[in-house]
């Protein structure tokens, strides 16, 4: 294999992984205010693609869709929040977990309602490819990855330069003190519910012009979301990041040089991190 | 304390009967419905209605991504039954189509057999998309002792297998098999002059069954040509992109895929980006090999992004023969639902049809006679005139491959450049244990349409 | 005793099934107890245990495979191949129980699920062995459908027995300890991690058990019996008809299998129907259809 096909595979990895990391960082982000690991964040990545589709049959414009749409989904997150999720804190996690998905069979359900079961597209977005050293990298690739930087250093001027940032800072990192502190947990609550769920629809929206919007993409993404928030330490941003583009690519190279083992490669990572580090990589004991 | 004892003893008494009770209700409501033999008011011409009903069981799938494949399905039973029972029905009896869901299971799929055999009372179950679900089918048709019409899911080794080895009679595939996918479509590579191929299949029966008979021929036909990647991509893959790059890194300068469904429009769109498509172009169009690239829901989704000159097929392409019934056919079905027909649905249309047909000539449900009935019989159908072979129970019919065109007097891409065979020319024969010798045929081959 | 006249209800109902001749119901029934055997033994990780696994997919499709390779693959009988479908779903439950016990809930739901994916990556890939995508098929199954009804119905009284007898041995109460105050059981002596053991195996062996049922009466084995969905579906059942009662996880797997059939009749949409009803069991009714019973009875 030539070193020219194996850096722009890697490449791909990385756009694919900053999709995930798009993603994951809205889940950390839930798990580390609430506390509580949110199955419907997959619903929600799959609603964005499709009130991106759905507001893009109306405009005609991409950008537009896809931001609409993830302010969108920031409200169904807000909404969800105050109405369901709430009532579960404190409660054991498995039933935290059904709770979430049980929500996932009707946002699922919601969705073939409303748009069919069919999955549905949009005019291509992203056109054309790189020529790297004969080689071609899609241009899509690009934008993911400018995206997920820019999500990157958004999220971390947020956490650390915004009063809001440090409260959620404060509550993710050391619960017992920030509340007896005087924070409106509530408030947070919802906050880092609606900015989560934005990552999600966000993350939807911009994977809709290289596929589709399908009612079962939500179950895809939410099982490479957890795994990336689990191996990268459960509340931490920085190990989102980190993990999601390791994850990404290794699928990526891995379909270069191991294509049969695959789909399997996302679950021996993760058994491998849980075992040999179950806090994962960048969380605490 | 006695008081006590006897009110325990009561509660239980009370309970079983409760249970008893309950049980004989639920079994009352769901015996078994009797078949009835109604003296009609006027009888037809033919003699005598055989049931109030005649109801067929409609297995496709419904739910899911490929979820399009059941409406294009229904849409060519629920035509037919429509147009059968205007016309007075089966003999007089009514016409029903009972539809259920496969899901793309096999295990759903037997289930709904069952189902739609015992409590519905379906008389002949029409259906199937998928391979992989069609062969644990076959093996409980003999079971429910009725028969199968498969519509759709095309892998050899149902009729080569299921049918002609293992002895399985009750079912019958009137669509043709992979044959096309694999066979017919090495017939159009020998004619094109990429020499390095590779593949993007679905990772699982159909792949496997297309690619193997693709090279098997193609290596006879064309003894210089290599195949130099494979790539296969588990049904319901949204990123191609890795597989495409890992292909891609062989250089190869002809594609043979039979992607289909969602899938395909992902991988179709992705190979673009990619520049897959540019690097098998050649003088007269791409050396693309797609062969359910024809089918309604791909046209009417990819439309202008399915590149022009790629070269695609189908199980029925509405536009060949040009017969009148076909045209009819054609008319009535977009008329009726909006859409040009799928080959699922000219299949399933076929199929009742044919149903409506071993009845009439039969006059009974016997399932021996029926089976008699149509081994080694011509049927006239849109497709053409298929020949149902007596050993596997396999509609002979030819289909043509042509290369995709965006006509603006369509609403959708038409195919040009018409190339087939005919089809017992590039249909395995039985025994089934050697591919018949290729390069005889090949001298005479492909005449344009 | 409430619980004992529920069970003769449905005993007695389900002798009667054979009866109505209605074979698709036979088939039905027999399919469901195969799942309440599977949310039993389950319920024995999750409700006694208190911990939640994921990777009960990977217990039973191990030992339907196994039995299907066995038996279609390499021609051997069938109770050679339901024997070694057991054993080797024990062994997996072993070594996943070895490997996953030492972590606290989420972590341990995360490493039964890569463990129950990574066999389902295999099967899905090993198309030699496991006919990938499109499973085995073709498993024999020996005797007509009504005497296999009876037989699963006697394999799986018996299996819920031995079940019955393990969780209120003592080997039971001391899980019941580890579930309520883990530090407290290990203070007085007891190693929570071998406690935690025998259960995932005695929960997998029987897991195994209606695998290889499973197997026999679809008499075809495909991936989807080893995807986290197929461990997520004991999950939903055994909270629907309640956690912390014996024959919860079984009235729940009826209502569940039931509910579904009945309501993919009318709508094609029977998720949203079953997510609701997930929804309000969290919130509303936490000890499930067995809670409801139960308070009911005790506030007469």
């Amino acid at each position: 294999m030539e070193t020219a096909a194996i850096a722009v595979q890697a490449m791909l990895g990385m756009s694919m992984g900053m999709l995930y990391w798009i993603v994951s960082s809205g889940l950390t982000f839930t798990f580390g205010v609430t506390r509580v690991l949110n199955f419907a964040h997959g619903a929600f990545y799959m609603f964005g693609a499709y009130f991106t589709l759905s507001i893009f049959e109306l405009t005609q414009n991409y950008i537009v869709s896809l931001l609409t749409a993830a302010a969108i989904v920031a409200l169904i997150g807000a909404v969800s929040e105050r109405v369901l999720i709430s009532r579960i804190y404190g409660l054991p996690v498995p039933f935290q977990l059904v709770l979430t998905f049980g929500l996932v069979l009707i946002f699922d359900d919601l969705v073939r309602i409303f748009w069919g079961t069919v999955p549905k597209m949009i005019p291509p977005q992203f056109v054309g490819s790189f020529n790297i050293f004969g080689r071609s990298l899609p241009i899509f690739a690009l934008y993911f990855i400018i995206t997920g930087i820019v999500i990157a250093l958004v999220i971390y001027l947020l956490l650390s330069k915004t009063d809001w940032g440090m409260e959620i800072r404060a509550l993710t990192t050391d619960r017992e003190t920030a509340m007896s502190s005087g924070l409106n947990p509530s408030f947070l609550y919802v906050t880092s519910f609606m900015f989560g769920s934005f990552l999600a629809g966000l993350g939807g929206g911009l994977y809709l012009p290289i596929s589709s919007a399908s009612p079962a993409m939500g179950e895809h993404i939410i099982i490479y979301a957890f795994i990336v928030t689990v191996i990268g330490g459960l509340g931490s941003i920085k190990g989102a990041f980190i993990s999601a583009l390791i994850i990404g690519m290794v699928e990526s190279l891995g379909a270069f040089f191991i294509p049969w083992m695959t789909i399997a490669l996302p679950y021996i990572a993760l058994a491998f991190v849980l075992i040999l580090r179950p806090e994962g990589i960048f969380g605490e004991k | 304390m006695a008081g006590m004892a006897r009110r325990e003893f009561l509660k239980y008494v009370a309970a079983l009967g409760a249970g008893l009770l309950i049980g004989g209700g639920i079994g009352y409501a769901l015996r078994k419905p009797e078949v009835q033999i109604i003296k009609e008011e006027k009888p037809t011409e033919v003699g005598e209605k055989l049931k109030e009903k005649i109801k067929i069981g409609h297995i496709a799938i419904f739910s899911g991504p490929l979820s399009t494949y059941g409406e294009l399905q229904r849409r060519g039973s629920l035509l037919a039954a429509e147009e059968i029972n205007k016309a007075g029905g089966i003999m007089g009896s009514k016409v029903e189509i009972v539809y259920r869901d496969s899901a793309g299971k096999p295990d759903e799929a037997v289930k709904q057999v069952r189902s739609l055999v015992e409590r519905e009372g379906c008389d002949f179950i029409i259906g199937i998309d998928s391979s992989g679900v069609v062969l644990a089918v076959a093996e409980v048709m003999p079971e429910v002792n009725k028969l199968l019409f498969v519509t759709h899911a095309a892998t050899h080794r149902l009729t080569e297998e299921s049918i002609y080895k293992k002895g399985i009679k009750e079912v019958f595939r009137i669509t043709v098999p992979v044959y096309q996918d694999g066979t017919l479509a090495a017939f159009i590579a020998a004619q094109l002059p990429a020499t390095r191929w590779a593949c993007v299949h679905p990772d699982y029966e159909y792949g496997y069954s297309s690619w193997e008979l693709f090279q098997k021929t193609l290596s006879k036909l064309r003894p210089d040509v290599e195949f130099v990647a494979e790539a296969w991509a588990r049904v319901g893959t949204t990123d191609f992109t890795p597989l495409i790059s890992s292909i891609m890194e062989k250089k190869p300068n002809g594609v043979h895929t039979v992607e289909w469904g969602v899938d395909l429009f992902t991988f179709v769109r992705q190979a673009r980006e990619s520049g897959l498509f540019n690097a098998v172009k050649y003088g007269g169009g791409y050396a693309w090999i797609n062969p359910m690239g024809y089918s309604i829901d791909a046209m009417e989704t990819l439309a202008t992004e399915y590149p022009e000159g790629c070269w695609v097929s189908g199980r029925y392409v509405w536009m060949y023969p040009d017969t009148e019934l076909n045209r009819k056919f054609v008319k009535a079905h977009i008329e009726r639902w909006g859409h040009y027909p799928a080959y699922s649905g000219e299949a399933s249309y076929t199929a009742v049809y044919l149903i409506k047909k071993i009845i009439e000539i039969t006059k009974s449900l016997d399932i021996d006679e029926h089976i008699k009935t149509l081994e080694n019989a011509a049927v006239y159908s849109p497709a053409g005139v298929r020949f149902i072979r007596k050993e596997d129970h396999q509609a002979v019919y030819e289909v043509p491959y042509g290369q995709i065109k965006h006509d603006p007097k369509y609403p959708i891409p038409v195919l040009t450049n018409l190339k087939t065979l005919p089809a017992q020319e590039y249909y395995r024969h039985p025994p089934f244990e050697e591919m018949p010798p290729y390069k005889d045929l090949y001298e005479k081959v492909l005449q344009k349409v | 005793m409430r619980s004992n006249i529920v069970l003769l209800v449905i005993v007695a109902l389900s002798l009667f099934i054979p009866f109505t001749g209605n074979d698709y119901l036979i088939y039905l029934s027999t399919k469901i107890w195969i799942l309440v055997l599977y949310a039993i033994a389950f319920n024995i990780v999750f409700g006694y245990s208190g911990l939640l696994s994921f990777g009960h997919a990977l217990f039973f499709s191990a030992s339907a495979y196994t039995l299907a390779i066995l038996v279609v693959k390499t021609g051997n009988p069938l109770a050679v191949g339901f024997v070694a479908g057991v054993a080797v779903a024990a062994v997996f439950s072993a070594g996943v129980g070895f490997l996953s016990l030492r972590h606290k809930e989420i972590h341990f739901a995360m490493i039964t699920l890569a463990f129950s994916m990574m066999f389902w990556g295999i099967v899905m890939k090993w198309r030699d062995v496991t006919g990938g995508e499109d499973g085995i098929v073709g498993i024999p199954r020996v005797m007509p459908v009504i005497w296999f009804y009876y037989f699963t119905f006697a394999v799986v009284l018996i299996c819920a027995y031995l079940i019955y007898r393990f969780v209120k041995s003592d080997i039971g109460l001391v899980l019941e300890g580890i579930r309520e105050n883990e530090t407290r059981v290990r203070f007085s002596g007891h190693s929570t991690l071998k406690y935690r053991l025998y259960a995932m195996i005695v929960s997998g062996t029987f897991t195994g058990v209606s695998g290889g049922l499973w197997a026999m009466l679809d008499r075809t084995v495909t991936p989807s019996i080893s995807h986290w969905s197929f461990s997520a579906m004991p999950v939903i059942a055994t909270l629907i008809g309640g956690p912390q009662n014996f024959i919860g996880p079984a009235v729940g797997t009826v209502i569940y299998v039931i509910a579904q059939d009945v309501i993919t009749r009318y709508t094609l949409y029977w998720q949203f129907i079953l997510g609701m009803v997930v929804v309000a069991v969290v919130l509303f009714f936490r000890g499930g259809v067995m809670g409801v019973v139960e308070k009911m009875i005790r506030g007469r």
